[in-house]
């Protein structure tokens, strides 16, 4: 019997989240302060076990300056080989557009920046609204267990108003294996908390254009 | 010290203040009223109200006169503020001659020095992007001139734990 070949999205990301993309479009269509969604059980769980590892092995360069601490990875259009680059190929291919299209309902021209970022603690990255370049959506996935809201390292987004951000409207744990993705604009105010726990927090995180 | 100022657009002096002056000016600033103030996309601190005390423990006349002998000005104008845990502030262009600071570290254990992991450290930057970071040391002083830099307050992270740290900051137009 021959076995049926999977689709790249079928190969990467999990059945549970592929089954709930409309519920979801609608989630974060209907998101305040802005369009946005964090959804769980985002990629197979085996992909996201050897996405974490090979995560980990990447060589992070510090990034230091008055808005943010933490570490990021090269550009993943950097890697050779593994299963990073296999995602990456994902990513930038026509299924891996068309998933946030579908997702977010945005119209999306075939641009990605994607690297691995990591958080140390003390590690954070304030207030901004990801506002440059031509920017439509922002991702992030998370690839570390067991970080608790006591641990920081959290997605808090804000309110506005007159396009100045006020205070938090919602804070989004990074949760193992679980998507944040957001619609970037000049009221896409966010931040990272302060990791104030002990672990190291990993993520994949970029944008689409 | 005026030609280094000339030169290289900043001076920094350690022990600026007489011991018995910088001990008056921490012990007028632990009876300070505090108001929190943040704009999340520039800052948060707490600034403290001047009161009598204060200013007849600061003597601003001396500081001053101080300052007019690397930058003339007209007006000075000084803010206290109060750095925690989880403040900061973020570059911003200013229109200024000159900013200065005096730091005051209210350490919650008294043996326990400001350490610069904890951040609270100011850090100008240049036109072209370099940049000067001045570590907390008590009672040190620093004058930039401001055409020539933009400052910032580093984040104070967790491990400041219940220290703070006490700036005065000034601004000279």
């Amino acid at each position: 019997m021959m076995r049926k070949s999977l689709s790249l999205a079928e190969r990467f990301i999990s059945r549970s989240f592929l089954q709930r993309i409309p519920s979801l479009r609608r989630r974060f269509e209907l998101a305040k302060p802005y369009p946005h969604l964090h959804a769980r059980n985002f990629l197979d769980e085996r992909v996201a076990r050897e996405l974490a590892k090979e995560v980990k092995g990447l060589r992070f360069e510090r990034k230091e300056t008055d808005l943010f601490s933490f570490y990021q990875s090269d550009d993943f259009s950097a890697l050779k080989s593994g299963e990073l680059r296999e995602f990456y190929e994902f990513l930038r291919s026509e299924e891996g557009f068309a998933i946030f299209e579908a997702l977010t309902g945005a119209k999306l021209q075939g641009q990605l920046r994607v690297a691995a970022t990591l958080f140390k603690p003390t590690d954070y990255l304030l207030c901004h609204d990801d506002n440059v370049e031509s920017r439509k959506l922002a991702f992030i996935i998370y690839l570390t267990k067991g970080m608790l809201a006591r641990d920081g390292g959290r997605f808090v987004v804000y309110n506005s108003k007159n396009l100045r951000p006020t205070d938090a409207a919602k804070k989004y744990s990074p949760t193992w294996n679980s998507l944040l993705v957001f619609k970037v604009t000049r009221k896409s105010f966010h931040e990272v908390e302060e990791n104030v726990g002990k672990k190291s927090r990993y993520a994949i995180g970029g944008w689409l254009n | 010290m005026s030609e280094f100022f000339s030169n290289y657009g900043f001076l920094r002096l350690d022990n600026f203040l007489e011991k018995q002056n910088y001990e008056s000016v921490l012990r007028v600033a632990r009876k300070l009223r505090w108001q929190k103030l943040k704009q999340p996309d520039l800052f948060s601190y707490s600034l403290g109200k001047v009161n009598k005390d204060f200013v007849q423990e600061f003597e601003f006349e001396e500081l001053a006169n101080f300052i007019a002998r690397f930058v003339k000005f007209k007006e000075m104008n000084l803010k206290l503020k109060l750095y925690s845990h989880r403040d900061y502030t973020l570059v911003q262009k200013k229109n200024l001659k000159a900013e200065f600071f005096i730091y005051f570290p209210i350490l919650a254990k008294p043996r326990r020095a400001w350490e610069d992991r904890f951040g609270g450290y100011k850090c100008y930057v240049d036109s072209e992007g370099k940049s000067l970071i001045f570590p907390v040391k008590k009672n040190s002083f620093a004058l930039l001139n401001g055409r020539h830099f933009s400052g910032f307050t580093k984040y104070v992270n967790h491990l400041a734990t219940k220290s703070s740290l006490f700036v005065v900051e000034g601004e000279v137009l």
